[in-house]
Formats: C-alpha cells, sequence, structure tokens
C-alpha cells in the first residue's frame, strides 16, 4: 500500500495535465446550466451605469490582450452593449497596444447594431504609450494628451468631445483591466487627486488586489474574472432594449467549475497520500 | 559632467513635479503638463530603444550560429514583417474586418422560423469594386412559407439568397432541434452576393447562426496586419496564457501539503475560495450559502487586511526609493558603480 501511496504523490504530471484538459474540454463540448448569483460589487457597476442619464459620457480604458480575452472580452461586450443601450456616449482609450486591433472592431460592429454615429455618439481616441504618465495627462488634460482620434480627426472638431477635457469632465471611469498600467494605477494616479468614480473589470488574479479598492470607496464597483463577467452578462441582456448577444460567460462558468473542482480534487488526493503514508512509514 | 548633470535634471525636474500637488496656478499646471508630455515622447522612444537593442543583441548570436540561432531568426523576421506591413498599411491597419475565405463555419441546425417572422441579420459589406474596408450593415430579411418550408420573400434585399435542402433524420444527431417533415430535417443557407461576407442571424423566432457554404472563395483584398494579428498573435498569446492552467495543477497537486499550521490553514482557504468562488460550489447543499459567506469574509477580511499592508509598506518603500533617486543618493539608475 505504501508503494501505491508513494507512487500517486510522485505521479507524472502528465496525467494530471491529461486530466486537467478533460476538465476543460468536457465542459466546452457539453455545456450544462449553472445557476449563480449576483455578487453585490458586479450589481454596482451595473447601478452605476443605470444610474446615468442618457447622453452621458463615459471614459472606457480597454487595457488587455488576447490572453485576457476570456476573462474581460464578456464583460467588455456586454458593457458596450448596456452603454449603446442606455444612450450613454462612451470614450475610448487605451494603454496597451495588444487591446486596440481587438476592441476596435468591435465596438464599431456594435455601435452599428445600436445605430450609433462615430464622433457624435462615441468615440476612439486610441492608443498612446507612456503608462502612468498618459493616465496623468488624462487626469489633466484629454485634448494635449489626445490631440486627434485615432481616424486623424481633431478632436475638437468631434462633437461628442466638446467639454470633455479632462478626467473628471466624466461622471463615471470604466476600466477593463489586465494588468499593468490599469486600473491600479488610474486609482494611483488620478482617482483621489480629482476625486473620480471609477469601476472595473479585472482577470481573477489581480481580483484580490482590488477589492481593498473597493472597500475604501475608491473604485465603486468590480468585476472580477469570470463569474464576474457572466453576472455582468446577465444582467445587461435582461434589460429592455439591449441585442440579443451571446453570454460567453456561461460556457466560460461551466470551465471553471470543472477546472477548479478538479484542483480541488488532486490537492486532497495528494494530501490523503501524504498523510497515510507518513502514518505508515511511521509504523 | 556625466553623473552630474543627470543628477542636476533628476532633482529639478523631481521637486517640480512633487510641487504639482501643492501649487495649484494655471501656469504651474501648463509646465507640468508640458513636462508630461516629454514623458510621453521619452516613453515611446524607448520603444524605438527596444526593437534596436533586441536586434543589437539577437543579431550576433544568428551570424555566429549559436544555440537557439534559428528561434532568434525568426522572431527578428517575424518583427520586421509586422513592422514592415503595418507601415505600409498605415492607419487603415487595424480597421479591416474578417477577410480571406470564408470556410464553413461549424454548422447549427436551424430552429423552426416562424413564418410571419422575418430574418434580422448582420452582414459585412463592401460596395463592389469599392477598396474600403468592409463596414457592418443590418438587413430584415421577410420570410415566406411554400409546400417545401421557408423562403426569402420576393421583397427581400436580392444581395441575400437563402437555400435549403433535407437532410434524413438517421444522418444527425438526433437531440438538435429544427423543424422536421417525415423524418427530415431542413437545413437552411443564407448566403450573400460577392459584396457580402460573414453574416450573422441576429434574430429569426428562435434560430441561431446559419449555416455557411463551405469553401466560399476569398472575395476581396487581405489585410496583412490583421491577418497576422487576428490569426497568429491571438492564437499564440491565448496558448501561451493556457498553458498555465496546466502548470498550476501540477504544481497545485505537489506544493498544496499541510504540512504544519500555516499551510494547512492556506491550503484550507485556497480550496474555500476556490469551490465558493465558482456557481458549483455555492450551490452545494446545505453549505453553499455558508460556504460563499465565508468565502466573503476571507475576501472582505484577512485579504484586504494583508493588501493593504502590502501596499503601505510598498508605497514607502517607492517614497523612500523615490526621494532618494531625486535627491541623488540613488545613482544605479545611471549606471556605472
Amino acid at each position: 500500500m505504501l508503494k501505491w501511496l508513494i507512487k500517486i504523490q510522485e505521479m507524472d504530471r502528465r496525467w494530471i495535465f491529461l486530466g486537467m484538459a478533460l476538465a476543460i474540454v468536457i465542459p466546452l463540448l457539453f455545456p450544462f446550466n449553472q445557476d449563480f448569483n449576483d455578487d453585490p460589487k458586479v450589481i454596482d457597476i451595473y447601478e452605476e451605469i443605470e444610474s446615468l442619464p442618457a447622453g452621458s459620457p463615459i471614459l472606457v480604458s480597454a487595457d488587455f490582450d488576447p490572453s485576457s480575452m476570456p476573462e474581460l472580452w464578456p464583460f467588455f461586450r456586454a458593457n458596450l452593449h448596456h452603454m449603446f443601450a442606455s444612450d450613454i456616449k462612451p470614450v475610448f482609450v487605451t494603454l496597451w497596444p495588444t487591446a486596440q486591433p481587438l476592441i476596435l472592431p468591435e465596438i464599431q460592429k456594435i455601435a452599428a447594431l445600436y445605430e450609433k454615429e462615430e464622433g457624435k455618439d462615441y468615440v476612439y481616441l486610441g492608443y498612446k504609450e507612456g503608462k502612468e504618465l498618459v493616465i496623468k495627462n488624462i487626469g489633466q488634460n484629454i485634448p494635449q494628451q489626445y490631440p486627434k482620434d485615432y481616424r486623424g480627426v481633431p478632436v475638437s472638431e468631434i462633437p461628442l468631445m466638446t467639454g470633455l477635457n479632462q478626467a473628471k469632465d466624466f461622471p463615471l471611469i470604466i476600466g477593463v483591466t489586465a494588468g499593468f498600467p490599469g486600473l491600479n494605477e488610474y486609482i494611483l494616479q488620478i482617482q483621489g487627486q480629482y476625486d473620480l468614480k471609477i469601476v472595473g473589470a479585472c482577470t481573477a488574479v489581480s481580483g484580490t488586489g482590488y477589492i481593498p479598492f473597493y472597500k475604501s470607496g475608491q473604485l465603486k464597483g468590480l468585476s472580477i474574472g469570470i463569474p464576474g463577467s457572466a453576472q455582468y452578462e446577465r444582467m445587461v441582456s435582461h434589460k429592455k432594449g439591449v441585442e440579443p448577444f451571446k453570454e460567453m460567460g456561461k460556457s466560460g462558468l461551466n470551465v471553471l467549475s470543472m477546472s477548479h473542482l478538479f484542483i480541488i480534487m488532486l490537492i486532497l488526493l495528494g494530501n490523503v497520500a501524504y498523510f497515510i503514508s507518513k502514518r505508515v512509514e511511521e509504523r | 559632467m556625466r553623473t552630474t548633470l543627470p543628477l542636476i535634471l533628476s532633482f529639478l525636474i523631481g521637486m517640480f513635479m512633487l510641487g504639482e500637488f501643492f501649487v495649484p496656478h494655471w501656469r504651474y499646471q501648463m509646465v507640468k503638463g508640458f513636462i508630461l508630455e516629454f514623458g510621453t515622447l521619452l516613453a515611446s522612444a524607448a520603444f524605438l530603444l527596444g526593437i534596436i537593442n533586441l536586434i543589437q543583441v539577437n543579431l550576433p548570436k544568428i551570424k555566429n550560429r549559436e544555440k537557439d540561432w534559428g528561434y532568434k531568426a525568426l522572431m527578428l523576421g517575424s518583427m520586421v514583417i509586422t513592422i514592415i506591413v503595418g507601415l505600409a498599411e498605415g492607419s487603415h491597419r487595424m480597421q479591416a474586418y474578417e477577410l480571406a475565405t470564408v470556410q464553413g463555419s461549424p454548422t447549427e441546425e436551424i430552429q423552426e422560423i416562424e413564418v410571419d417572422e422575418s430574418l434580422k441579420i448582420m452582414a459585412l459589406s463592401t460596395p463592389e469594386g469599392s477598396e474600403m474596408p468592409a463596414v457592418a450593415i443590418e438587413v430584415s430579411l421577410p420570410l415566406q412559407a411554400d409546400q417545401e418550408g421557408i423562403k426569402l420573400a420576393p421583397d427581400a434585399d436580392p444581395r441575400f439568397k437563402l437555400t435549403r435542402r433535407k437532410i434524413p433524420l438517421n444522418n444527425i444527431d438526433k437531440e438538435t432541434s429544427g423543424g422536421t417533415q417525415d423524418n427530415q430535417i431542413i437545413q437552411y443557407t443564407l448566403t450573400g452576393n460577392k459584396s457580402i461576407e460573414q453574416i450573422e442571424v441576429l434574430e429569426s423566432g428562435g434560430a441561431s447562426t446559419l449555416m455557411m457554404p463551405r469553401n466560399r472563395p476569398s472575395i476581396r483584398k487581405t489585410i496583412a496586419y490583421k491577418w497576422i494579428f487576428d490569426r497568429i498573435f491571438i492564437p499564440l498569446s491565448a496558448t501561451m496564457f493556457a498553458l498555465l492552467a496546466f502548470y498550476i495543477a501540477s504544481a497545485a497537486f505537489r506544493a498544496f501539503r499541510a504540512r504544519n499550521l500555516e499551510a494547512t490553514i492556506l491550503l484550507a482557504a485556497a480550496c474555500i475560495v476556490m469551490l465558493a468562488q465558482v456557481p458549483i460550489g455555492e450551490q452545494l447543499p446545505f453549505i453553499g450559502d455558508y460556504l460563499a459567506q465565508f468565502k466573503e469574509w476571507i475576501l472582505d477580511t484577512p485579504n484586504v487586511a494583508a493588501t493593504r499592508a502590502i501596499y503601505i509598506g510598498g508605497a514607502l518603500g517607492a517614497i523612500s526609493t523615490g526621494l532618494r533617486i531625486v535627491l541623488g543618493i540613488e545613482r544605479s539608475h545611471l549606471g556605472g558603480d
């Protein structure tokens, strides 16, 4: 028996990889429905946007890359639907070079669904390098940082940008963040200085680091990882006036459930084998 | 002079930027904005420096055929191609949508379509002969019924065509939904003419994406930069990150052993948070609600306490290091001794 217990503890990791692969693939091939509760932090994001009157501008900073798309893309898409359906006028920026090719086509595609016109109903200012310096400049003087939008149209000639010269001219800022620079830098650099209202979505791995900001009121809402995205998607899809869209967060939740269960099972198995073998050796 | 001038500059600029929070005068803020602009210029220049450094480090290794020189050559070649393609295509490089051949996407069965409804679709369209990138359009295609099933009404947009075929029930999964007539499923295919690509059904009384015809020929020029990003960068980037899941599972199995009290507490907290974070944990009978509450407590109390301590400690360290750099005490960033 001791031999088997030692074998389990020293199991070839390829078996673990295979088990993990099955835990990921099976829920994708055979999706199942799971009921889930809405996190108050995610409800706060939804309520903050709902509380804005029609025509309000929102600054959206989309800072993620393809590797964080499974966690943040469902939120980003749902957020686009939410804003356009609520007649909110988003102004998009990005601090990550890999985000621009992802977000721009999606913004244009979903804006077309709601018959929104670029320049009047939404603006994409583009990508700027400089990380925290860009954020600092967004706080102080947006036209100085973005004299033109991504098409080369001067910001002074864009109807939507009239009167939007600083971050505090926006009643709400949304950060969709996968790392540095992102929400953390918005909070550090400009949230306190200009007393801004910021909500955001982040990956699960950085979620625990943002909870203190939510607790202290520096963040007014927070969506963490796939569960947050799925909850927000469901809220938005039930809103009147939203065009139907496929909820991608749900299938991610299935995979998350199975893979978490698998890891917990592995941990328990390893510990059981460890303790029993320790007892047997002592005897 | 080599170190003195940078030290003087660091001191002057650092002290000026510190004053930002204490001097609200508009002239002060204007100069601050000017300095920040220079900062973003420097950051952009750092990109160029990075590229030059990459070439400087890897090109000699390629020339000397050192270990893994092939990968280094591939990396430099990819970088050069992407830069050239991006520069050549200019501002249009990211506006294009899908391109090249639209292969038959995984087929989905159409559910029954109510005759009185129309097919509401979204498609990408470029007028024939135009060089502009495709734009999204929304079209409503009225439907009518006949003996065979559903078809487009005569006044439907002439750019679209709805064809149908019958598939014997024993050839497909019996659990897929669809209207059946005499043990058959009628499968509908919506296609567009040369100016249309990528059709997506938005609304049709429950129907989902229609089957696209296979081997549809390419109908417009390829936007190479977007192709490189969509077909190479996105899959590779996602794959590299996806590998983490497997290594985390392996590491968790090997490392998470309850060898002492602290390790046991860590283990228990990790398992509770992992389980309660997913719906399956929340829905467990008897303990589901308590698990969720306990998870919230772990995240809201000990986690917040520890994270705040780390942030405050980090901030104090950053203040200390920043002051040392501004005052010239710390000179490691200047290089040399």
